[in-house]
């Protein structure tokens, strides 16, 4: 672990001065990802900017969204009312990550930064276009039964590990940020991160020094009938091997209104526009959802030992669509 | 919930306990507020803490090691707690 230095930011304004005037400088939540990279030497940033105590810790709801401060924890975040009544999916997905101590400490925006859980980024011996660019990717030819499918390059097959991140996708959510020259903007999440093309060290489209400063959730009917199911090695304090979040609004038998991301399989958060167009109009019946599946797993590229995730993935999908569709009956 | 683990023999060396001990104490503490789990079916309608499984304990209590593997008479504490608990209201 590398020296670094700390400072407290008491305004979002400050937080945003300091990580102008510090080259090297990374905003600090709960560190649940950060302080992990840096004793394993994977990130050694010269400045930490303290953001915990800015005023971002509110959940404010109303009947069009929510709109959720970055420092909201992600236990407090899924045990919230409005999110388990109203938007359900994103309880589910928050309380199947990690465990409770971490739940208690991570952060909304920490969550949407969080790295990805690539033995070889995480191992500096290894090498990683990610960590090094340029270097090189061990992963393609490794070990790489926990990698993506979707959204991969010849440089770079990690996978995004939130599951918070997958809801949050599927539910139209837009960040929030202010700019170091002061100015605010909004980035739909669906354009937020970057797939790893030839450069993978480029993970989002933050500029230096650029601050989140809340997540909002914009309501729909089909937000309440929405669920998250999350396939994994053990059945708790794990990361997925594949997860679906899904969203239907029906009208009689027929689906008028579907989102669908999958988690553990894609570069990135990954929105299926392709299944949800598939969903539309039909009938909620397993050989539509079997049709969804198919088509958002139509562009995998399998490696050498994650091509299982293929059919996991599209199992997984008929599955959480299913026990949606069941719930509403 | 330093007596139930004493009476159920809730740990071996020891050196978990105090971990187990708080976040037993904070798990029920959730329960009574009918706060859900990843174990809770229907995330909208969490169970009551006298309703509360053994799948629930155990979620709840997922994250803290036991490299002894003293889980069963763990769970078995947590559930003493909290019928002594519940005894004393």
């Amino acid at each position: 672990m590398h020296p670094f230095s700390y400072l407290e930011a008491d305004s979002a304004e400050a937080a945003i001065r300091a990580a102008g005037l510090h080259a090297g400088a990374v905003f600090f939540a709960g560190g649940t990802t950060l302080i992990d990279l840096m004793k394993l030497d994977v990130m050694s940033p010269a400045t930490l900017i303290d953001i915990n105590r800015l005023p971002l810790c509110s959940i404010d709801a109303d009947s069009s969204g929510v709109a959720i401060g970055a420092n909201v924890r992600n236990s407090d975040l899924a045990h919230h009312r409005v999110i388990r009544e109203r938007f359900p999916v994103l309880t589910e997905a928050l309380l199947a990550g990690a465990s409770a101590q971490l739940r208690n400490m991570a952060s909304t925006a920490g969550n949407l930064m969080q790295r990805t859980r690539c033995a070889y980024f995480r191992d500096i011996n290894a090498k990683c276009n990610k960590r090094e660019p340029g270097s090189g990717c061990d992963a393609i030819t490794g070990f790489n039964r926990m990698h993506a499918l979707l959204g991969t390059s010849e440089h770079c097959v990690a996978t995004h590990p939130s599951d918070m991140c997958v809801a949050l996708i599927a539910l139209d959510a837009v960040v929030h940020t202010l700019l170091p020259n002061g100015t605010s903007r909004e980035i739909p999440l669906s354009e937020f991160y970057l797939l790893p093309g030839t450069t993978p060290d480029r993970e989002t489209a933050l500029e230096k020094g650029e601050l989140i400063t809340h997540v909002y959730v914009p309501d729909h009917p089909a937000c309440r009938h929405s669920h998250y199911l999350k396939v994994r090695d053990r059945s708790s304090y794990e990361f997925a091997l594949t997860s679906a979040a899904v969203a239907l609004e029906t009208e009689g038998r027929n689906i008028v209104e579907a989102r669908v991301a999958l988690g553990g399989i894609g570069t990135i958060p990954w929105r299926s526009p392709v299944a949800e167009n598939v969903l539309r109009g039909q009938p909620a019946e397993r050989k539509t959802f079997e049709a969804a599946a198919e088509a958002a797993l139509a562009g995998a590229k399998p490696l050498k030992h994650n091509a299982f995730k293929v059919e996991l993935a599209k199992r997984t999908l008929v599955l959480a669509l299913t026990e949606i569709a069941w719930q509403q009956h | 919930m330093q007596s139930a683990f004493m009476e159920c023999d809730g740990f071996q060396c020891g050196y978990c306990t105090p971990g187990q001990i708080m976040s037993a104490i904070a798990m029920l503490e959730e329960a009574a507020q009918t706060i859900p789990s990843h174990a809770t079916p229907v995330v909208s309608q969490p169970p009551s803490l006298d309703d509360l499984s053994l799948e629930e304990i155990r979620e709840r209590m997922s994250g803290n090691i036991c490299r002894c593997g003293a889980y069963p008479n763990i769970v078995e504490a947590i559930q003493y707690a909290r019928r002594l608990r519940k005894g004393s209201r």
